[in-house]
């Protein structure tokens, strides 16, 4: 046999080796056996005034199981969730804030960081639930500065300052929701609420869009004088908080696109959807209340222009002779009596219109959603919705279901 | 043909040979013009800046005058908050030689309180914050204010500086050996001094410091506070028909003291003067209004200007702080903050007993 063949034959098992050893890279998946399923919530949402000027800014770090040094102070943990703003209005389905912000601020756990998030459990997409070891965990959160240095970079004196210590107990393969929030308005005291949730195992139709509602306003609060409380014009008519006990009702406009032209569906006109009380201690978790999704007449099974306007209002009175309706503007404020909410667009557009009946609704994004698939461009799904109510402070916070694929004919 | 022969026999060589021979042009090639963009190395240190710049010119007399001009000029790094000439002018002094007549220590102790030993940029510093304090070389805190953006409308943000009431006009002047942050007002603070001792010590308030003797109020003042003091000047009492003679003549019987002096004084709260500014911002304060202590007047904190009215209209004054008296406020003593008003809230015959 010729030499340089015998030579260029050698080379084939050398360059299948160099493969092989290239392709032995061995890749360890993160992998967490019996994890919870955890979401976060920072509702402390006091801002800074002129009354509590010394008000320290809610930024807060959360340690589960954490490892401290003999003299006290939190070298690391099991799970960190660092940098945790005050929420958003809005808490989407999806982690979408991740990719839509250059800042290192957090509006809800899991954040930017890389963590496992949860599957898709019984067909609602978990991606913004973080996974961590089910069973009983020590949970800190600690005050943090406003600033973009890493918790435990920070000075010593600065890693000290605990808003809650407290231990949870969470059950393999459950959902829940963890709010930080203030208990009471004038003794400053701050909780926790630990809220397992329940849609995942529920029944619940694909054609009718749920929402449940929650006050988890600190006790006080609604009662408080108007000066101490926040003054944002974006707060309208939540400024002065809402009462212990409210009912709920939900009016379905058609028409987002001239939101004060939109006709008013007749049979859902002020109705009554339930009460919400206020509560900063239970973790039971509100019955949902649903409409269809297409309630309106010669709706197409496809796409709906609907969106909602939901008005709390304190027991006694009318939806339709309601003194406070024109609150904050001809009427100048609340006293807890009323607030309202409007579920529109993206949560963006402000309703431009001579009453301040439309405008004092707080801009929140529809609870259906309406996006392009397959053909149709666009096709409403129905969501599974909840509504928090925290002091002047309204979020929705929309879970994604498993939607039909798009069809492409 | 016996060029191609010789060519065919050297093919190697010939292409070794001009393969090395493009090496050598191209290593032989000189990039003269291939050097980035040089830094710019005109920055001076913060002490020459200060003295090559005519509109610190007292600044620079004042540092110089303690010795804090060579500090400056030492590696850092460090922010100086700059108060101009006319900073310095509001407060009387005009000239150099006028810096030299102040006493070097306290001076020294007032100018090292504009230095912060440590580079702060505006990316530096946290949004929308009050009362962030900073270490300076005079070994005390300052406080600063960021008022950033009204959270309403993040897209239109402010990008506000406070320093201890001080507003940034121009920020991050860049220095070899830190930032300078312009303001125009200098910073005032007493270490050592209650509101009582600050306004014991100038005559200029005596009618408002008898007013307040004559009604049992100033001796709280000396306790912890905090307090936030509008001190209307002699002559704002005086163009009111409050003299001397009058607050000695009063008869505590007929009038109602916490108003006609007390409503000067905020109770409890600390602010600067700057503080409405801040909380408009980040809060949408529009104004501030408080019940004045044991009384029913209402006290309103508008943009700079305050005003007190009766609980049942029938009077209302309005006081509009003219640009001294804003030099001269935020007097930061250890159990609160002193400002100057040039103007009166209240007069005589609005508060009398019924």
């Amino acid at each position: 046999m010729n030499r340089k063949f015998v030579n260029k034959l050698a080379l084939i098992p050398a360059i299948m080796m160099m493969v092989f050893v290239v392709g032995c890279n061995k890749i360890e998946y993160t992998d967490l056996a019996d994890p919870a399923y955890l979401r976060v919530f920072n509702d402390l949402n006091y801002t800074l005034n002129m009354q509590d000027k010394d008000n320290k800014y809610p930024s807060l770090c959360m340690i589960i199981d954490p490892v401290l040094d003999a003299s006290g102070l939190p070298t690391g943990g099991r799970v960190v969730g660092d940098f945790l703003d005050k929420r958003e209005p809005y808490a989407p389905p999806y982690p979408s804030h991740v990719g839509n912000s250059a800042s290192v601020q957090n509006p809800e756990y899991p954040g930017k960081e890389s963590v496992l998030v949860g599957p898709v459990l019984n067909g609602f997409d978990l991606s913004s639930w973080a996974q961590v070891p089910a069973g009983k965990l020590r949970i800190v959160f600690y005050y943090r500065p406003y600033n973009n240095t890493p918790f435990f970079n920070l000075d010593e004196s600065l890693k000290r300052d605990v808003v809650v210590d407290t231990t949870i107990t969470l059950g393999v393969k459950e959902v829940y929701t963890l709010h930080v929030l203030q208990k009471d308005f004038i003794t400053k005291k701050n909780g926790i609420l630990l809220r397992q949730e329940n849609f995942e195992k529920l029944s619940l139709s694909d054609s009718l869009a749920y929402v449940n509602f929650y006050n988890y306003s600190a006790k006080g609060f609604a009662e408080a004088d108007y000066s101490l409380k926040p003054q944002g014009s974006n707060l309208v008519s939540f400024k002065s908080g809402i009462k212990e006990r409210m009912n709920v009702y939900l009016t379905l406009y058609n028409g987002q696109i001239e939101p004060t032209k939109a006709t008013i569906l007749p049979s859902y006109r002020g109705k009554f959807m339930g009460t919400v009380e206020r509560n900063t201690e239970s973790n039971r978790v509100s019955p949902y209340y649903s409409f269809p999704l297409w309630a309106a007449a010669g709706s197409n099974g496809i796409t709906t222009d609907l969106w909602q306007r939901f008005e709390f209002l304190a027991p006694e009175l009318d939806v339709f002779e309601n003194p406070y309706k024109d609150a904050p503007g001809n009427v100048s404020q609340t006293f807890a009596n009323y607030a309202s909410a409007n579920c529109l667009l993206n949560g963006k557009t402000r309703i431009n219109s001579g009453s301040s009946y439309l405008t004092n609704g707080y801009l929140l994004p529809n609870l259906l959603v309406n996006v392009h698939s397959g053909t149709n461009n666009p096709q409403t799904f129905a969501t599974v919705s909840t509504i928090e109510v925290v002091n002047s402070n309204v979020y929705l916070t929309t879970i994604q279901r498993k939607y039909p694929v798009p069809i492409y004919k | 043909m016996n060029n191609i022969i010789f060519f065919i026999k050297y093919k190697g060589r010939i292409c070794f040979a001009c393969l090395m021979l493009l090496c050598t042009l191209l290593s032989a090639c000189k990039y003269d013009d291939l050097s980035v963009t040089k830094p710019n190395e005109n920055f001076r240190l913060a002490g020459d800046f200060l003295r090559n710049n005519y509109d610190y010119s007292l600044f620079y007399e004042a540092l110089d005058y303690t010795g804090l001009a060579k500090t400056l000029n030492e590696p850092g790094p460090f922010t100086v908050i700059a108060p101009n000439n006319t900073a310095f002018n509001e407060l009387g002094i005009q000239l150099p030689s006028d810096i030299r007549k102040l006493n070097r220590d306290s001076l020294r102790q007032a100018m090292a309180y504009h230095i912060i030993p440590r580079k702060l940029t505006f990316a530096d510093f946290p949004v929308n914050s009050v009362d962030v304090r900073y270490e300076t070389l005079a070994g005390i805190s300052l406080y600063a204010s960021f008022a950033t953006f009204n959270p309403t409308y993040p897209e239109y943000p402010r990008n506000a500086i406070y320093f201890s009431g001080c507003m940034v006009m121009r920020k991050d002047v860049p220095l070899v050996n830190g930032v300078l942050q312009a303001v125009e007002k200098v910073m005032q603070q007493y270490p050592g001094k209650t509101v009582q001792n600050w306004l014991a010590e100038r005559p200029d308030y005596s009618i408002f410091v008898a007013g307040l003797k004559k009604f049992g109020l100033w001796d709280e003042l000396s306790g912890a506070g905090p307090f936030t003091i509008f001190a209307p000047k002699n002559s704002a009492f005086i163009e009111a028909g409050i003299t001397p003679k009058v607050v000695e003549q009063l008869n505590t019987a007929e009038y109602i003291g916490p108003r006609l002096f007390g409503a000067y004084i905020i109770y409890g709260k600390d602010y600067f003067i700057s503080d409405r500014d801040v909380f408009e911002t980040i809060n949408s304060e529009g104004n501030f209004i408080l019940t004045t202590r044991n009384d029913n007047s209402k006290f309103t904190w508008f943009g700079p200007d305050m005003a007190l009215e009766a609980a049942v209209y029938s009077w209302y004054y309005r006081v509009y702080p003219t640009k001294n008296d804003i030099a001269k406020s935020d007097n930061l003593c250890e159990n609160g903050k002193v400002h100057t008003l040039s103007g009166v809230l209240v007069k005589l015959e609005n508060c009398k007993k019924n």
